[in-house]
């Protein structure tokens, strides 16, 4: 088994906590498209789980190579991007092992377009690595697990700005292992509205960041 | 010319007349008498005496062996019985020398379900005794056990590994003692550790408790902060069965619940697992030890201030994961430890070899009340799971399985032994209730009713031989004055 780390991975030192180990949020790098088209996304997520939380949080996120075994180091994962998605036989081994031993992955179609390239790619490549992916029924533990969502994920002002496929999705979808969500796949874009810096929410008469609060609490407890 | 028949003398052919029609009477009367004898109809009520032998559920040693795997002599005679259509109308009456098995006091149950007349006579001289074996749950004991006995004669109490020696003295407040003619006394018991089978005996009757209640369920309390080591000990124990409750603090105001959470008490949780260092309520985690059930300090919680006095060994400083030991054949050595310094009542009962060649204590467990406390050292033991070789996930469930069950109590290891029969603890109570009260004696009038073995079943035979007797005395009256 291969234990080198990946020379592009940033060094994210391994330090004894005498309390309970820093949350740190990692943006899954994969070799095909665009995995870096959202930014802003993690320090906004990140923001939000120190705002609204007790949770002990890492205030800068990771880059992580999926072809990296250190990868497994961090249980949730977020992945994104416009272009298709193709993973490499090592990318498809990691991901296929970091799922079986309890990882979660969070995939964000940033084109929420059902016609797009990244949303059929990706769904294929999907399957293939975790199996087929199942409408997530809105009254799942997700979205209650920390904020209220009762009518399901929250719609986002990207939906129907004119781009993409101009629908509003009624709810994410899933593959589940031992009753818990291994991969969550959303078409709302989440990736474009929680695309600001996070000094920006106080013009936000309600933060839509706070879907991201509860996926992380879901990963973390669940 | 006279015949003899005219000068014989009035009296001897009165006396040849009356035998003959005497004879032909008898006879017509056995006839009958042995018709009626082969009519069902007529053999209602009728008594079988049977001996079913010598077999019981008690000996002379006072240790009973276990019932034979076969069928036991008594099992074939009342199967005979049952299989005997004959006898589907008598009543069958058992005169019992000792208590029978289980496993006939079953059959007789099931026969007088069935139709079948049964009684039974009470020759065995057997004491109504019965044994009761609960858990305690109280600080000073975890089990239990009261006998209820007549006065006479020792009581000796034997479990799985011989005769029990921690009885001690019968404490004064549990002695009872009844005013009826025949008296029983009570006697309790509170022992700190046993093994089923229990047995209680006095001179031959014993009394047996095969299935100790378990009251501890499949249920643990996991205290954490949340994150990926609760996150990941809450998921092996799942996949190993258990039934996880825990409360995440998330904020101030914010929790999250695994399972139905509710309040620490051992007849919901068989233990509870610490990982953090966090606030807990140390008195109740005591109590809850003393009162038997198991606690788990893992990693960070050997830090917790007020668990301090219940924790079996003390956390000094973090001795540093060795890098890519996680995908060794030692997973253990690339995770974080604590050094533990072992306290003066608690025993290792696991060393790892450490970074440096020598072996390191890493699991600890001290006896407390009647509860166990185990101390692992290991943090962040979810990277065994992720970050380890393939077979990780499958370690790091079973570590955390063995760590859980070393704080168990025994109680939930207690698995019913195969083939028992409930009414072991008090066999005498369980035959009168399956069987009847039994008879005083041997039901005469009923024997002399036409049983196969009374006098009745023999008049017609006696009829017949007497019918013959008369026969031949007038035959031969007939001859010796000369008349064929």
């Amino acid at each position: 088994m291969n234990t080198s780390r990946d020379s592009r991975l940033p060094h994210v030192p391994h330090v004894p906590h005498a309390g309970v180990e820093p949350f740190v949020f990692a943006t899954a790098q994969y070799e095909s498209g665009d995995w870096d088209s959202a930014p802003l996304v993690p320090a906004n997520v990140i923001d939000s789980v120190a705002r609204y939380t007790s949770l002990p949080v890492r205030p800068q996120g990771v880059i992580v190579p999926l072809a990296s075994e250190a990868a497994f180091q961090y249980p949730l994962l977020y992945l994104t991007g416009h272009l298709p998605v193709r993973f490499t036989t090592r990318e498809a081994d990691i991901l296929t092992r970091y799922l079986t031993r309890g990882g979660m992955l969070f995939v964000d179609d940033h084109n929420h377009d059902v016609d797009g390239a990244f949303h059929k790619t990706v769904r294929e490549e999907i399957r293939r690595v975790a199996g087929p992916l199942a409408p997530l029924p809105n009254s799942h533990e997700l979205y209650r697990c920390f904020f209220r969502f009762d009518d399901g994920p929250p719609t986002t002002s990207h939906e129907m700005n004119g781009w993409g496929d101009n629908l509003v999705h009624e709810h994410l979808d899933a593959v589940l292992r031992d009753s818990r969500i291994s991969v969550l796949y959303s078409n709302k874009d989440y990736s474009s509205e929680w695309s600001f810096h996070p000094d920006n929410k106080r013009f936000l008469s309600i933060d839509n960041t706070k879907f991201g609060v509860n996926l992380v609490v879901y990963a973390l407890t669940r | 010319m006279h015949s003899r028949v005219d000068t014989a003398p009035s009296g001897r052919l009165l006396f040849e007349r009356l035998a003959r029609a005497l004879a032909f009477v008898v006879l017509g009367a056995g006839v009958v008498i042995a018709f009626r004898a082969h009519r069902g109809d007529d053999r209602r009520g009728v008594s079988r005496v049977l001996n079913l032998g010598s077999a019981s559920a008690t000996d002379t040693a006072g240790q009973v062996a276990d019932p034979p795997a076969g069928t036991p002599r008594e099992l074939e005679v009342l199967l005979r019985v049952v299989q005997d259509a004959r006898m589907a109308h008598d009543t069958v009456v058992l005169p019992l020398d000792a208590l029978p098995v289980s496993r006939v006091r079953a059959a007789m149950g099931a026969m007088q379900l069935a139709g079948q007349r049964l009684r039974w006579v009470d020759r065995s001289h057997a004491t109504g005794l019965a044994l009761s074996v609960t858990r305690s749950a109280t600080p000073r004991a975890a089990y239990d056990v009261r006998v209820s006995r007549p006065t006479t004669g020792p009581l000796t109490l034997r479990d799985a590994g011989g005769l029990l020696d921690s009885i001690g003295v019968a404490l004064p407040a549990d002695l009872l003692a009844t005013s009826t003619r025949r008296a029983s006394v009570v006697n309790g018991w509170r022992i700190a550790s046993l093994a089923a089978p229990v047995r209680a005996a006095v001179g031959m009757s014993i009394a047996a408790q095969h299935d100790v209640q378990a009251t501890s369920p499949r249920r643990v309390l996991v205290m954490a902060q949340p994150g990926w080591e609760s996150k990941f000990t809450i998921a092996a124990l799942e996949e190993l069965g258990w039934l996880v409750d825990g409360t995440l603090r998330l904020s101030p105001t914010g929790v999250s619940t695994v399972g139905a959470p509710q309040r620490l008490d051992t007849a919901r949780y068989a233990a509870v697992v610490v990982l953090d260092s966090m606030a807990v309520d140390a008195a109740g985690l005591r109590r809850f030890v003393m009162q038997g059930g198991g606690l788990l300090l893992s990693g960070d919680a050997l830090r917790v201030p007020s668990l301090a006095t219940l924790r079996p060994a003390r956390a000094t400083e973090v001795r540093n994961a060795t890098p890519g030991a996680l995908l060794t054949s030692s997973p253990r050595q690339g995770l974080d430890a604590w050094e533990l310094a072992v306290t003066t009542d608690a025993e290792p009962v696991l060393r790892d070899t450490g970074s440096h060649g020598h072996d390191e204590v890493v699991v600890v467990a001290r006896r407390l009340g009647a509860g166990r406390v185990v101390a692992s050292a290991y943090r962040q033991s979810w990277r065994w799971r992720m970050e380890g070789t393939d077979d990780g996930i499958t370690d790091h469930r079973r570590w955390w399985g063995r760590l859980v069950a070393l704080t168990v109590p025994e109680g939930v290891q207690v698995v019913p032994a195969a083939g028992v029969w409930p009414g072991d603890v008090g066999p005498y109570a369980d035959l009168v209730a399956l069987a009847g009260a039994p008879l005083d004696s041997l039901p005469m009038v009923d024997r002399a009713n036409g049983g196969s073995r009374g006098f009745g079943g023999q008049v017609p035979a006696i009829l017949f031989v007497l019918a013959a007797v008369l026969l031949l005395a007038e035959w031969a009256s007939r001859r010796l004055r000369g008349v064929r």
